[in-house]
């Protein structure tokens, strides 16, 4: 919120933000008054697109898929590719962790899996011990999470110090490799997805070149990093549409900037990019969900 | 509804118990501070988080993961040893620049400086590290002991028998020793003590350094546990570390012990307790709703806490 106040104050026109759904349904009542575009390169929750309030907000948008896909594609990768009949629901209470752990939950049981257990948790919650005791006692087939890999780390290592052998399945919150180091060897065996399709176009080859020389590490290493790139690059394209010059001064209007923004379409580094009516990337829709199991300490790709 | 096996019990007993010791510890602190100064000192939190940092370092300078055999048991104790002293020394240092230039100030005064204090050292940490985690190596074999179907891994035994010597060995400074008598005459009256011919400051900053020494340690033991620490780590431990100590009876040192317990205790096993009445399903988020609303029942009935008396007597 106050980061969002601080980047009005200081007159920027679009941002490239925020990280997480909670951050965005916190900040988009503050941008859309300010009439400041907003695309977020990795915010997924559904209530983001349909909020409380009811209509859309006209100044938020995102670059990935909504939640919903995620969810019924993990529910899916976990009945069908696992073979988990059961299943133990460990979230984060956040916006995110909620929708994602609902939608999985929905999906889960309609395949014919039961829901053994499910229980959610704080932020900079460090202590799963008694978690970890009620999923020994539940004995799910598959340990389901939804949320970050700040929480992750510590809840994935309380459990493997008394269950080396239930399968995790996670989602995007938790592909980065802070998860890998910090967890080391209790992270191996990890499922994890990623609503981004595993090796894009020509568009990704070129950013990812680009993207090494200048940080020098691999782009898939860090989540969103795709994603982020093309939110930046649908503001410029933009930009270079509506800005104009009078005199000595630049001039952007930023309601002809949004609209800008809302019918630009790209081929990005992350996919198409296409924005819909709710502000959702309706070019995601038929994206594929991709899952990645860590072997190794690192996060490979599964073919299924 | 499941009907959890005595196991299951036993087991969030321990998960309790285990939590609760290293709430009781950095309780220690609060209580012992408000004792003498009728202040509370909010960053002590940090002062945690900072002894944890130091075991870190020690740790990590003598070979991280690569230690093992008896190594491990000279490391561990180094790195307490470390974090005892960060904390020690932060903690003083506190004092001095914070805290003492204000003791006769308005009441207010100190507890906002306390507060600054707290965020200045969590964002000053959060900035060096980027904000990243530290990852504290894993030292202890994942075995336990098997009692029929209880397990307590050798990790939980080490954290409850060494904060039990902790909280033994402070019991018996305040007790039996010149220092002891001092600090103890200080909480009870601070202008009479001062009278008799006790050095008010000295009695003061050994307060600190205790407290903090026992923050210190229970910083490696948290790490040692849960294994990741970062410069926020110290705000919801310090948090409720001080709700344990208002618990107990803030000024009270068993009652920090005590209250530390009972906290983790009513964490771990109120909610399920409660879920195990038919009809009564409670999500884990209520663990804080459960514990806390226990802490205002326990303070309607006994308004000074479990132990309400102070470590001298409250005025």
């Amino acid at each position: 919120m106050s980061a969002a106040t601080e980047l009005i104050e200081e007159g920027v026109v679009a941002v490239v933000g925020p990280i997480c759904s909670s951050s965005v349904v916190a900040a988009q009542p503050e941008y859309e008054r300010a009439g400041v575009t907003h695309i977020s390169p990795s915010s997924t929750a559904v209530v983001v697109v349909e909020p409380a309030r009811g209509t859309p907000f006209k100044t938020t948008l995102r670059i990935p898929a909504n939640d919903a896909l995620q969810g019924r594609a993990q529910a899916r990768f976990a009945y069908e590719v696992l073979g988990a009949r059961t299943a133990y629901i460990v979230h984060d209470t956040d916006v995110y962790g909620t929708g994602l752990a609902d939608v999985f939950e929905r999906e889960f049981k309609a395949l014919g899996g039961k829901i053994v257990g499910r229980q959610g948790y704080e932020k900079r919650t460090t202590d799963f011990s008694a978690v970890v005791t009620a999923i020994q006692e539940a004995n799910p087939d598959l340990v389901y999470h939804s949320g970050f890999y700040a929480e992750a780390t510590p809840f994935i290592q309380q459990l493997r110090r008394v269950n080396k052998d239930v399968l995790f399945l996670s989602g995007d919150g938790v592909r980065d490799d802070e998860f890998l180091r910090g967890a080391g060897a209790d992270a191996e065996g990890a499922y994890v997805s990623q609503p981004s399709p595993p090796a894009p176009g020509p568009a990704y080859e070129e950013f990812a070149r680009r993207y090494q020389e200048e940080y020098g590490e691999d782009p898939a290493d860090s989540p969103f990093t795709a994603e982020a790139y093309d939110a930046a690059t649908v503001i410029i394209e933009a930009l270079k549409k509506v800005a104009r010059k009078e005199g000595e001064n630049l001039v952007i209007d930023l309601g002809e900037l949004n609209e800008a923004i809302r019918a630009t379409e790209i081929e990005g580094a992350s996919g198409a990019v296409k924005f819909g009516e709710n502000g959702d990337n309706v070019a995601k829709e038929d994206i594929k969900i991709s899952f990645y199991v860590v072997r190794n300490g690192r996060f490979e790709p599964v073919e299924s | 509804m499941f009907l959890a096996s005595t196991g299951f019990w036993i087991d969030q007993l321990v998960n309790g118990l285990t939590v609760g010791s290293m709430y009781a510890l950095i309780a220690l602190g609060y209580t012992m501070v408000y004792g003498v100064l009728k202040m509370i000192n909010f960053a002590h939190g940090e002062v945690f988080m900072l002894g944890s940092y130091a075991g870190f370092g020690v740790l990590v300078a003598l070979g991280g993961e690569e230690i093992s055999g008896p190594m491990v048991a000279v490391a561990i104790l180094l790195a307490m040893l470390a974090a005892a002293l960060a904390s020690s020394g932060a903690s003083v240092v506190l004092e001095r620049v914070a805290y003492r230039p204000l003791r006769n100030a308005p009441r207010l005064a100190p507890l906002i400086s306390a507060i600054g204090a707290s965020i200045f050292l969590q964002f000053l940490v959060l900035d060096v590290t980027s904000a990243k985690a530290s990852f504290y190596p894993r030292l202890f074999p994942s075995g336990g002991l098997e009692f029929g179907e209880v397990r307590v891994t050798y990790l939980q035994l080490f954290l409850l028998l060494s904060s039990i010597l902790m909280m033994l060995f402070l019991y018996t400074v305040v007790q039996r020793t010149a220092m002891g008598r001092a600090i103890r005459a200080v909480a009870e009256n601070r202008t009479n003590a001062a009278l008799m011919g006790v050095d008010v400051d000295r009695a003061i900053v050994t307060v600190f350094v205790l407290g903090a020494a026992m923050a210190g340690v229970a910083g490696v033991l948290w790490g040692l546990f849960f294994l990741q620490i970062r410069g926020s780590m110290g705000f919801l431990p310090g948090i409720k570390a001080f709700t344990a100590a208002v618990l107990g009876g803030i000024g009270s040192i068993p009652g920090a012990m005590v209250g530390g317990y009972f906290l983790g205790l009513t964490e771990t096993i109120g909610r399920e307790a409660l879920s195990a009445i038919p009809g009564v399903d409670l999500p884990n988020e209520w663990r804080d709703v459960i514990a806390f609303s226990l802490l205002v029942l326990v303070l309607l009935f006994r308004p000074t806490g479990i132990f309400g008396e102070l470590v001298g007597r409250r005025a």
